[in-house]
């Protein structure tokens, strides 16, 4: 008898325990979905940006780096250098290093951890407020001055100027920048995405970013002909009939597309360098005050659509 | 006696798993993928949006305040439903960061954020909906979202330390990349906002060309913000 009693306590602690775990699973998966919402914790998510210098071989040690940072940058303070080994997609492994610096802004930069070349830099410091006014011609000067001073004669021989932007403060205490882009031309055709861009601020002239991507692989480009198989007509007939099969645009809009320029670059898409004609154009869905166009780089030997950047937000 | 104090424990460990469970799922960051639920675009494009959020959750993780981050993978079902994602997020956090990729635009001189449902956001309903926060990052990655100061303003008199949005339209694939980059280095140690927003565009105009919308931008409130300190 007492026994059956204690027994039915048990059954019954066993139901009650059930119950609990249910209801906090419940719980849990109610905070997790709410709404869509999926709950990622770092827990679950591994790490996998930073490098572990000790089993990387890099000629530029972080000591190095933080050096380099120390010299070219008098302003930053010493305590707060940080740096870290990252596998770039763009730069390949660089050091990244950042810093605070005495006027209470933030710097950091990228350097090629095979050799030490400076590859960007964005300091915050020289991103400040000043009482002055340079004008374009004049930021034009400095920005090569700039390049000069950090870039080989060969290989400033291989860009060319591409653009010079004036660009209003992001902020109420930030100035006015020109922002300078410099295209790299290999054979003769520029590339999209290889050359120089630097930003000198508009109020006091000093350079407050610098960078230089040079990604792309020679060797790859010089087995490509640069003669085009198809003309940049032919090359717009297929962006058309692309919109034309896209839902999501239609025939209406791929019947009045209006071309505002067709150029040859070097285009890199999965890992691959293609020769594109990159057009630029609106249509019926643009109205008078869009002035951003839509772009697409089609390859201008297969005529294969590579990208259409064509939806606004 | 034995069986009445089992049940007290039983019961207390019923009312503690009630209030635990949620205290202990309070997220420190949200993102909101609202702009691929929209329709006008290629399974391409919403495939390259969700690759860039992934980035972006990877790398805020980094952060050694932000441990869980709720990601709304189709959007918060509407605009209340993205301010209670917002209130829910852990307040003793450093700093909460929110990234909404969206459409948005002004109407009579408002600013607005829309979302799948049709309905919009805007400031006065930040301002009914909104708990007051102690500090904050928003990111709100949407056409003309910050041409008027009005819906940035409104999160920082909630609290938030800074807003970031554009002051004109944008391109979509422009506007990912822009915060996957953005992220990648404000993620970085003593990196700020401004300085962040920057590499980002230079990013934008390797790979696609052209920046000049996305630099069109706006900061309200602290540009000088390091989300990693």
């Amino acid at each position: 008898m007492f026994k059956n009693l204690r027994g039915v306590e048990i059954m019954k602690l066993k139901l009650i325990c059930i119950l609990c775990l249910i209801l906090s699973c419940a719980i849990f998966v109610a905070f997790a979905f709410e709404e869509g919402g999926i709950i990622f914790t770092k827990e679950n998510m591994k790490q996998t940006k930073y490098l572990d210098p000790s089993t990387s071989e890099v000629n530029i040690s972080f000591e190095n780096a933080k050096n380099k940072l120390m010299s070219e940058n008098p302003e930053v303070i010493n305590e707060s250098i940080h740096g870290e080994l990252i596998d770039d997609d763009d730069f390949g492994i660089i050091w990244q290093m950042s810093s605070k610096t005495t006027n209470g802004k933030s710097i950091v930069i990228g350097i090629d951890a095979s050799n030490g070349e400076r590859l960007f830099v964005y300091d915050g410091s020289k991103n400040v407020q000043g009482k002055n006014s340079i004008s374009k011609d004049a930021a034009l000067e400095i920005a090569e001055k700039y390049i000069e001073s950090k870039v080989s004669a060969e290989k400033i021989n291989e860009i060319e100027l591409e653009d010079v932007n004036y660009i209003e403060p992001a902020a109420y205490d930030l100035p006015g920048t020109y922002k300078i882009s410099y295209t790299r031309i290999i054979r003769g055709i520029p590339s999209l995405s290889d050359g120089i861009q630097l930003r000198v601020n508009e109020e006091t002239g000093e350079v407050s970013s610098y960078r230089k991507r040079w990604s792309m692989d020679e060797e790859k480009i010089a087995l490509i002909d640069t003669k085009p198989s198809i003309t940049d007509e032919k090359a717009v007939e297929i962006l058309k009939e692309y919109m034309n099969t896209e839902p999501y645009i239609g025939e209406e809009k791929a019947n009045t597309v209006k071309v505002i320029s067709s150029n040859l670059v070097w285009k890199e898409d999965d890992d691959e360098t293609h020769l594109a004609w990159w057009v630029r154009f609106i249509d019926s869905s643009f109205t008078t005050g869009d002035e951003y166009p839509a772009s697409a780089w089609i390859d201008a030997h297969s005529g294969e659509m590579l990208l259409l950047d064509y939806a606004r937000d | 006696m034995s069986r009445k104090r089992t049940s007290l424990y039983i019961y207390i460990l019923l009312i503690a798993t009630l209030f635990a469970a949620p205290a202990s799922a309070d997220p420190d960051a949200m993102l909101d993928r609202s702009r691929t639920q929209f329709g006008d675009l290629s399974t391409n494009q919403i495939n390259y949006i969700n690759a860039r959020f992934n980035e972006v959750r990877n790398d805020l993780i980094l952060i050694s305040d932000i441990s869980i981050i709720a990601d709304y993978q189709s959007g918060t079902v509407n605009d209340h439903g993205f301010i209670n994602g917002i209130n829910s997020l852990d307040d003793t956090t450093n700093v909460n960061v929110v990234l909404i990729h969206t459409h948005g635009g002004i109407f009579l001189l408002s600013t607005f954020l829309k979302f799948k449902d049709g309905s919009h956001l805007y400031n006065s309903d930040v301002n009914s909906w909104m708990s007051q926060r102690d500090g904050g990052f928003i990111f709100a990655g949407a056409c003309e979202s910050a041409k008027n100061t009005d819906l940035g303003n409104e999160f920082i008199n909630k609290g938030f330390d800074t807003y970031f949005g554009y002051k004109d339209t944008v391109n979509t694939l422009h506007n990912a990349r822009f915060y996957s980059e953005f992220f990648s280095m404000g993620t970085f140690t003593n990196v700020a906002v401004s300085e962040a927003a920057n590499y980002a565009e230079d990013e934008v105009e390797e790979e696609f060309g052209d920046a000049t919308d996305v630099a069109n931008n706006r900061f309200i409130g602290n540009s000088n913000l390091c989300l990693r300190t």
